[in-house]
């Protein structure tokens, strides 16, 4: 079974935030829960929200992809910096064939208010996991909710059925708290996209 | 294929080698060659008790000795020097010992008072005794003698067939028949085991022998 | 010459097979080419063969084919990451609409490669070699013993016929974890190869260090060692004739004052003179 927490991301795992006002953000990379900031390093990383975007719904996407640095031990973005517009979103994950680096989070702040923090994720923020192994995972939003994603082994499928598949991310929406649909089913190799249409500090995990 | 003729293994012992076990024999268990009663000292580590013989109606005993030199062996072929005596001849497969018997007497010795003999007080301490010896020289021949040991061994002797005393006269016959017996007795003690004739090289099943010819005893076996 | 003992050719071939039993090594060593770390383990040991007696002034006990064979457990131990590239997946991309926010396209997931691999092989071998004896007496202290010292002889171990059942374990245990990755099926086969490959170029240098270290390693061998003699025929030079009875009785001793050996009629003999 994958290791699956929205608190601890990994490679398998992505993280989208909306930016719905113009401004000049700056967020660290984490690895502790909350409330321990003042004990982690304090290196920002700048997006520069421009106010020329294009309406809600129609923004641009913007990766920034973090490499892990064995030395420093700590995931270095690429970009460092990023320049956006109103309604663009960020997109961060790992790429990294390091199978030890540990699970990470993402918080950012403007004008020293905390504005997006992946360990609570906000309204229209994303979750994405690629399942590599089959299993039945059992989920809770919350720590309230329940939900379940079957995944089934690519083993059994031929080549292109399981391409087919996998050219498909479904779409779970998270709304007070409840997954929709609380039951879906995969093969490995798909990811799973939580979005949550409606809530603060949402979390995702498995239930052990 | 001489020596050993198909079989594994082949071992022979020289008569001289025989002869110096003997030797080592005679140095290291002497009782094996000396004999007394008390009075020659019989009973120690080095001599073995005989007991008196008693004489019939004389109501004591005589105290004697018996020591036999060291023995020596020849295997067939007999030896340039050897003086066996007839009717002994050294034939195929056999051996002949040779050796020198010393018997002594204490003679004229009251050695012992017995119930209801006649018995001379005054004369009680009184004794001269005269040590009277008479050597006796042996001629014997054999042949070599094989016996199960154990599974996996043997002891190889030596047993004598015939036997000569020479120099008793009428008693001849008498101790030619004391003596027989007395020299397979020795010649049973000095038995080997197969294991010892291959000198402990490696271990022998016997299957052919023992055979005494060219000086030799000799055995054939397998090696296990 | 007090005794005599006499060995025929079968017989020295029984004295030899017993010696050929105690015969037998044990070694280890491990090296590196590039990404692969091979350890090896050998194990040899002696035995059939036919004596022939060779007559003195030679005086040469001559071992015809005698088998030499053992097993070499060898270890090959590879990381999958120095020799693959990294591999990210899916190999397309994947985007979803989401409301409020848009067409949103999920990142790939770059795959680690397993902590390295260890692949056991066993590797049998056998060959058959003659190899000439010279015979001699040595004083041993508390024994005699007539000894065999070998010739120089020569010796060649082939493991280059192994290298078809090394190939086919490492690419059935490669195969095996690959098809444990999604996404990748069209392209196992070639991943496989590329393992392969790198094996290829140093395949031939590992089987050649291998077949080396076998080959000294029988070498070690007392037996085939040329400057240590090995006792064939073993006499101690106290013989106890009789043994002890209680005081009256001591142990009878014959001791061997000389050991003459030499071969003859293609018997070895052995020649005693007792003290």
């Amino acid at each position: 079974m994958d290791f699956l927490n929205s608190q601890q991301l990994t490679y398998q795992d992505g993280y989208l935030h909306v930016f719905r006002s113009p401004g000049i953000y700056e967020y660290r990379i984490l690895f502790l829960p909350p409330g321990y900031e003042n004990s982690e390093s304090d290196t920002r990383y700048t997006i520069n929200v421009g106010k020329d975007g294009s309406e809600a719904g129609k923004g641009s996407q913007h990766d920034v992809v973090l490499h892990w640095n064995a030395d420093q031990h700590a995931y270095l973005p690429d970009p460092e910096s990023v320049t956006a517009q109103v309604h663009d979103y960020v997109l961060w994950h790992v790429e990294t064939d390091t199978p030890a680096a540990p699970p990470y989070s993402i918080r950012g702040e403007s004008d020293a208010r905390t504005v997006f923090d992946s360990r609570g994720m906000g309204q229209h923020d994303v979750l994405t996991h690629m399942f590599l192994l089959p299993g039945e995972y059992h989920y809770r939003v919350n720590n309230k909710a329940e939900g379940v994603v079957l995944v089934a082994s690519h083993k059994n499928l031929p080549y292109e059925v399981h391409a087919e598949r996998a050219s498909k991310a479904p779409l779970v929406h998270i709304a007070g708290g409840i997954p929709n649909p609380e039951s879906i089913e995969i093969v490995t190799g798909q990811t799973i996209v939580w979005f949550v249409e409606k809530g603060e500090h949402v979390t995702v995990s498995l239930i052990k | 294929m001489a020596l050993t003729a198909g079989h594994a293994a082949y071992a022979a012992l020289h008569e001289d080698g025989l002869n110096k076990f003997i030797r080592n024999v005679y140095l290291v268990r002497p009782h094996y060659f000396h004999y007394a009663t008390s009075l020659f000292g019989g009973g120690s580590t080095s001599i073995d008790l005989l007991s008196p013989i008693d004489v019939p109606g004389l109501g004591s005993v005589i105290q004697y000795s018996i020591a036999i030199s060291q023995p020596v062996i020849d295997f067939v072929p007999e030896d340039a020097g050897s003086t066996l005596p007839a009717p002994l001849t050294l034939g195929l497969d056999q051996f002949s010992i040779t050796a020198e018997v010393q018997f002594c007497i204490a003679c004229g010795l009251i050695d012992k008072r017995k119930p209801g003999t006649f018995f001379n007080e005054d004369r009680a301490s009184e004794w001269s005794p005269k040590r009277l010896c008479t050597v006796l020289h042996l001629w014997a021949v054999g042949h070599p003698t094989v016996e199960p040991l154990s599974m996996t061994d043997k002891l190889i002797g030596l047993q004598i067939d015939q036997i000569v005393v020479k120099n008793i006269c009428d008693l001849e016959q008498i101790v030619e028949c004391i003596a027989k017996d007395m020299v397979n007795a020795l010649l049973a003690k000095l038995q080997q085991k197969v294991s010892e004739l291959v000198l402990g090289a490696f271990g022998l099943m016997l299957a052919a022998g023992p055979e005494i010819s060219d000086d030799q005893l000799k055995i054939w076996g397998d090696i296990v | 010459m007090d005794a005599t003992i006499a060995v025929s050719e079968g017989g020295a071939n029984q004295l030899m097979q017993k010696l050929l039993a105690g015969e037998s090594i044990s070694k280890s060593d491990s090296a590196s080419w590039g990404p692969f770390t091979v350890g090896y383990n050998v194990n040899v040991a002696l035995s059939g063969g036919t004596i022939e007696l060779v007559d003195a002034p030679l005086n040469i006990v001559r071992l015809h084919n005698l088998n030499i064979a053992g097993n070499v457990g060898v270890f090959f131990t590879f990381d999958l990451g120095q020799i693959l590239p990294k591999i990210c997946i899916p190999p397309f991309q994947v985007c979803v609409d989401i409301p409020f926010i848009g067409t949103v396209c999920t990142p790939q997931v770059c795959i680690p490669w397993p902590p390295p691999i260890t692949i056991p092989i066993n590797l049998p071998f056998s060959v058959n070699v003659s190899a000439d004896f010279g015979l001699s007496v040595k004083d041993a202290g508390s024994n005699w013993e007539v000894d065999l010292l070998v010739f120089p002889f020569s010796l060649f171990i082939d493991l280059s016929p192994m290298a078809g059942a090394i190939i086919n374990q490492i690419e059935t245990t490669v195969d095996g974890i690959l098809n444990g990755i999604p996404l990748i099926g069209g392209l196992i086969a070639w991943l496989v190869n590329m393992v392969l490959g790198a094996l290829s170029g140093v395949l031939s240098a590992i089987l050649s260090t291998i077949s080396s270290f076998i080959h000294d390693v029988i070498l070690l061998l007392d037996l085939f060692s040329p400057t240590i003699p090995v006792p064939l025929l073993t006499f101690a030079k106290t013989q106890a004739m009789l043994p002890a009875g209680g005081p009256p009785d001591p142990e009878v001793d014959i001791t061997i004052a000389a050991l003459g050996a030499t071969i003859n009629d293609h018997e070895l003999v052995a020649t005693a003179d007792f003290a």
